[in-house]
């Protein structure tokens, strides 16, 4: 019986990992070969000819360096912006108690169950009527209420879970309200905050639907200009590089993650 | 030198009254344990002291002076949480001495101190650890160290032993007393375990549904129990109903002094205060079952009115499954109205 339950569940694992063979290592490998491919005719299972002239091509044109400038600066104003406002209603949802608050955090689930195109196009109309289409901080704003629920409702998860007794003896050793928070509630929240912070940051970037309905055309982030890239001129390559180049910001934040909070927790944070 | 007076302090959460107004002396140096079931009310009043929860009426005063509306890191009191409530981010050196961190020591003085109590509760080599490293009891011990490097006037423990094992217990509370003694740090310790209670306090406050049923020295709570309550919650107990006649009571095949107005009254008598002596078939009461538990024996005799007499004697008195004895009793107590009204008691 044990013997034939565990040889199933290799077979499931094998299963698990022929699928994720399939759907991401190869498509991920296919754009990296393609991005260093300068010809690659039908049959040949590698690249015809490698190097970097598409790069070098890609990387000459500014559009592309103030695509991913904007990207960086927009990514990052609406991470520091969405902690700023979300953290301590985070806080303040997990211990306090105020009238409306289950009503409130209701309304931030009925926001995200609406169709989320048509949200945004309705948005879009409202912020044509006050000249935020096509400018920074319209995109700012629209990105913040796409990344709201997630910065609230993940913050206000980890706030709840930290041991009530914890901060009692905190106070109780003779910690304030503000230290007990400083040296007990955050430290023991953090990880799941960073992992928030980490997918606003990460979401942001690579979100299309907002910034092409209020960006465009003059915010253009990189996600919109490959798409462009791609629709306009059907040459592989361009949106190959693009793509390779698209995962650096998020290679980097779980990078910068991992260093930071350490593998155990992170993985925690994210719920593994 | 510190002394705690509770005067008439209550709490109500909503319609919920889990303390009836009550009053409470604490000596200088006393180990107090309160003690009682499940929903009496301990934790509240433990952290009514602690400032964990403000009382809806009354003083708490330490040393003479009302702390009841003082918050918790403005009090002279340290708490050790069932939970032990390590900050797991923290080594056990942060842990011990984040307090004096808090209150501006300096980087040496700190280390001195959370060393010197690190050592007492015996986990020197631990202070780099984490508490997830340590054990059960280890983090208890933390949890101790924590408090008493405060130098706190009041120290207060709520069942800070009862998620580990009977043997590790044992060990720890032996050890949270003598360390209690040495230091002279009056104390309250909350406990469901009567053997915990009868163990280490100096005193034990008997608590039953928000209200204090009696305060005295564990043998005073054993041998005079003031209340039906106290008799029945504090080791065995024969609790036998009984009315009073021309100041006498029948039961169990026994008749009882009792000095007393006619009428119904409760005859509480230990197992231990029972002696059975042979008599023939049929007559007195029956055994009906016999436990050994190596130095002693507990019995089970069924008298004639359907009473059943649980009695205790020494491993080397004679008894027999299914023989006939006749119970005498050598002290007993007559409870009426829920007070003791009657004691006999020889010794
Ligand atoms: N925060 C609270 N809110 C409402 N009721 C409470 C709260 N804390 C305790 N109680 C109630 O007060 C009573 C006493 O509880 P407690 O002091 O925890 O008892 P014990 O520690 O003796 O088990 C119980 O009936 C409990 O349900
Ligand atoms: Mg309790």
């Amino acid at each position: 019986m044990i013997f034939l339950s565990t040889r199933r569940f290799d077979f499931f694992g094998y299963g698990i990992l022929l699928f994720l063979i399939f759907f991401i290592v190869l498509p991920v490998l296919t754009v990296f070969l393609w991005a260093f491919a300068e010809q690659w005719f039908y049959p040949a299972v590698l690249p015809t000819k490698w190097g970097f002239r598409f790069w070098s091509l890609v990387l000459a044109r500014p559009d592309v360096w103030s695509a991913l400038i904007t990207s960086v600066e927009l990514s990052l104003t609406v991470t520091a912006l969405s902690a700023v406002i979300c953290l301590p209603a985070a806080y303040a949802f997990a211990r306090m108690e105020f009238p409306g608050k289950s009503m409130f955090m209701m309304s931030f689930l009925m926001a995200n169950a609406f169709p989320r195109f048509a949200l945004i196009i309705s948005i879009a109309v409202l912020f044509l009527s006050l000249d935020l289409v096509g400018t920074f901080t319209g995109v700012v704003i629209i990105q913040l209420l796409n990344t709201l629920l997630l910065m609230i409702w993940l913050p206000t998860a980890a706030f709840r879970a930290v041991s009530r007794e914890m901060e009692e003896a905190a106070r109780d050793v003779g910690a304030s309200a503000w230290q007990v928070f400083r040296y007990v509630t955050l430290p023991q929240a953090f990880p799941t905050i960073a992992a928030a912070l980490l997918m606003t940051f990460v979401w942001t970037f690579y979100e299309t639907e907002g910034a092409w309905l209020v960006g465009a055309p003059r915010i253009r982030t990189m996600p919109l200009l490959m798409m462009q890239m791609i629709n306009n001129q059907l040459v592989v390559q361009y949106g190959a590089v693009l793509s390779v180049m698209l995962w650096v910001p998020s290679l980097a934040a779980i990078l910068m993650a991992r260093r930071i909070i350490g593998g155990d927790a992170f993985a925690k944070g994210l719920g593994g | 030198m510190s002394t705690l007076e509770l005067e008439n302090v209550s709490k109500q959460f909503g319609a919920v009254s889990a303390l009836e107004p009550l009053a409470l002396r604490i000596a200088d140096g006393e180990l107090v344990c309160l003690l009682g079931p499940s929903g009496s009310g301990k934790s509240t009043l433990l952290r009514i002291i602690g400032g964990f929860e403000m009382p809806s009426g009354g003083k708490v005063l330490i040393d003479g002076a009302d702390v009841a509306r003082t918050p918790p890191e403005k009090r002279p009191t340290a708490m050790v949480f069932q939970s032990h409530a390590l900050w797991s981010h923290m080594t056990v050196e942060g842990n011990v001495g984040f307090g004096l961190k808090l209150r501006g020591m300096k980087k040496p003085d700190i280390t001195a101190k959370v060393g010197a109590a690190l050592n007492m509760v015996g986990l020197g080599d631990y202070g780099t650890r984490h508490p997830a490293q340590l054990s059960g009891g280890q983090r208890q011990r933390v949890a101790i160290a924590r408090c008493l490097v405060l130098e706190p006037k009041i120290l207060l423990m709520d069942e800070p032993f009862a998620s580990l094992d009977q043997h590790l217990r044992d060990r720890l509370r032996e050890e949270v007393r003598q360390i209690q003694k040495k230091l002279g740090i009056t104390t309250v310790f909350v406990t469901h375990g009567q053997d915990e209670a009868l163990s280490i306090a100096d005193r034990i406050v008997v608590m039953s549904m928000g209200r204090i049923e009696q305060v005295g020295t564990p043998a005073e709570i054993y041998t005079h129990p003031e209340t039906p309550f106290v008799a029945g919650f504090i080791g065995d107990m024969n609790m036998m109903k009984a009315t009073v006649q021309n100041g006498a009571a029948s039961t169990g095949g026994i008749r009882f002094e009792a000095p007393i107005a006619d009428g119904e009254a409760l005859i509480a008598v230990r197992p231990e205060d029972v002696t059975l002596i042979p008599s023939q078939d049929g007559e007195g009461a029956r055994v009906r079952r016999i436990v050994n538990y190596g130095a002693v024996l507990k019995i089970e005799a069924e008298a004639a009115d359907g009473a059943v007499w649980k009695v205790q004697t020494l491993k080397d008195v004679p008894v027999t499954e299914g023989a006939y004895y006749r119970p005498a009793v050598s002290r007993h107590i007559i409870f009426r109205d829920d007070r003791a009204v009657h004691r006999v008691d020889p010794s």
